[in-house]
């Protein structure tokens, strides 16, 4: 995100908001998600995380990367919801709905990081990933599910691994 | 990574409306981030449509229909008079209409600051500088998910977060 994606952004720019979403939307509602187990109060997270960028845009860095910030008010917002709902006393909700608070929000940090470098490489390579790591399928099905030669899975495959693996090598040196 | 990557959380995807949601939340909200650094912007703005909105009818039209709900604000200090707020539940949040007989103008150099909080966390519904005619506001939270309704009187200066100077206050 640049200056003048930021200042469109703060302006209320309908397409600026749009692109905010589309990079960054997805990243927000998984990491709500993690948090809250519910969707409903998912989406709530994410439109509180938003409206609060957008709040305080003006006063964010440029030059800096916006992911860690927008990290850190989304986490905000989804543990404000969480706490919200723990106080309502809500038994159908507290039991079955909303996990228990990570017990280690470093968890819900390396998640969005593997998610922001997902967002970051092409879609036909994330679904590549997507089809053979979450949905545990093969070469061939893949190839299958997505109507294209098994060489193209296996060549997407290989740069969508070598992408993922320099966009997320500190995390490997960290765990190490 | 790849333990991380078959982590079926990270899968999950947000529904397909709710890009538009935000989208109408904040660009449906006029584009008018009330942070205190664009504050005299915000004010007139607001102003603006407050003036727009009076004169166009919209708050005849709004009022014609009854409100969701409705509250009295008692003054916090003697001499601040009662307020009363009418609220609308609206697909990106409440429209508000407040109304203040006898408030006036905000002193030179401020402006009033409607707030909805939940906790800590304090969303503004906007700014406005007089409350010598009933001002219509939105705001792209419900009250119920943030009950406390409160208005200070701001300092026009960059800080975002309300001040002390709190002139009405219920549900807190």
């Amino acid at each position: 995100v640049d200056r003048q994606q930021l200042e469109r952004f703060t302006a209320g720019d309908r397409s600026a908001v749009r692109q905010m979403y589309a990079e960054y939307g997805r990243a927000v509602y998984a990491l709500a998600y993690r948090v809250l187990r519910d969707h409903g109060l998912a989406e709530e997270a994410v439109q509180t995380t938003m409206l609060n960028a957008w709040r305080n845009a003006a006063r964010f860095d440029p030059e800096r990367d916006i992911g860690p910030w927008l990290y850190t008010i989304a986490r905000r917002a989804a543990i404000d919801v969480y706490r919200r709902e723990q106080r309502h006393q809500s038994a159908e909700l507290v039991d079955t709905d909303i996990a228990v608070l990570p017990n280690s929000l470093d968890e819900v940090w390396q998640a969005w990081q593997i998610h922001q470098a997902l967002a970051q490489i092409p879609e036909a390579e994330r679904e590549i990933v997507r089809c053979t790591h979450y949905l545990g399928l093969t070469q061939e099905q893949t190839a299958d599910r997505l109507g294209i030669p098994v060489g193209t899975v296996k060549s997407r495959s290989h740069r969508a691994y070598r992408r993922l693996a320099d966009l997320l090598g500190h995390l490997r040196e960290a765990t190490a | 990574m790849e333990i991380g990557l078959r982590d079926p959380l990270l899968w999950v995807d947000p529904p397909a409306e709710l890009e538009h949601t935000i989208v109408d939340l904040i660009a449906g909200t006029g584009g008018i981030p009330v942070t205190r650094k664009r504050r005299g912007f915000a004010i007139g703005a607001a102003a603006v449509i407050v003036a727009v909105t009076a004169g166009a009818g919209m708050l005849i039209a709004t009022r014609a229909q009854s409100a969701d709900w409705e509250l009295t604000m008692p003054g916090v200090a003697p001499g601040i008079p009662a307020a009363t707020v009418s609220g609308w539940i609206t697909p990106g949040g409440t429209r508000v209409v407040m109304a203040a007989e006898g408030l006036g103008e905000a002193p030179a150099g401020h402006a009033y600051e409607l707030w909805f909080s939940s906790g800590a966390t304090h969303i503004s519904a906007g700014t406005f500088t007089s409350l010598e005619r009933p001002v219509e506001l939105t705001v792209a939270v419900a009250r119920r998910d943030y009950p406390r309704l409160w208005l200070t009187l701001e300092p026009i200066d960059e800080d975002p977060t309300p001040s002390r100077v709190v002139l009405f206050d219920v549900g807190g």
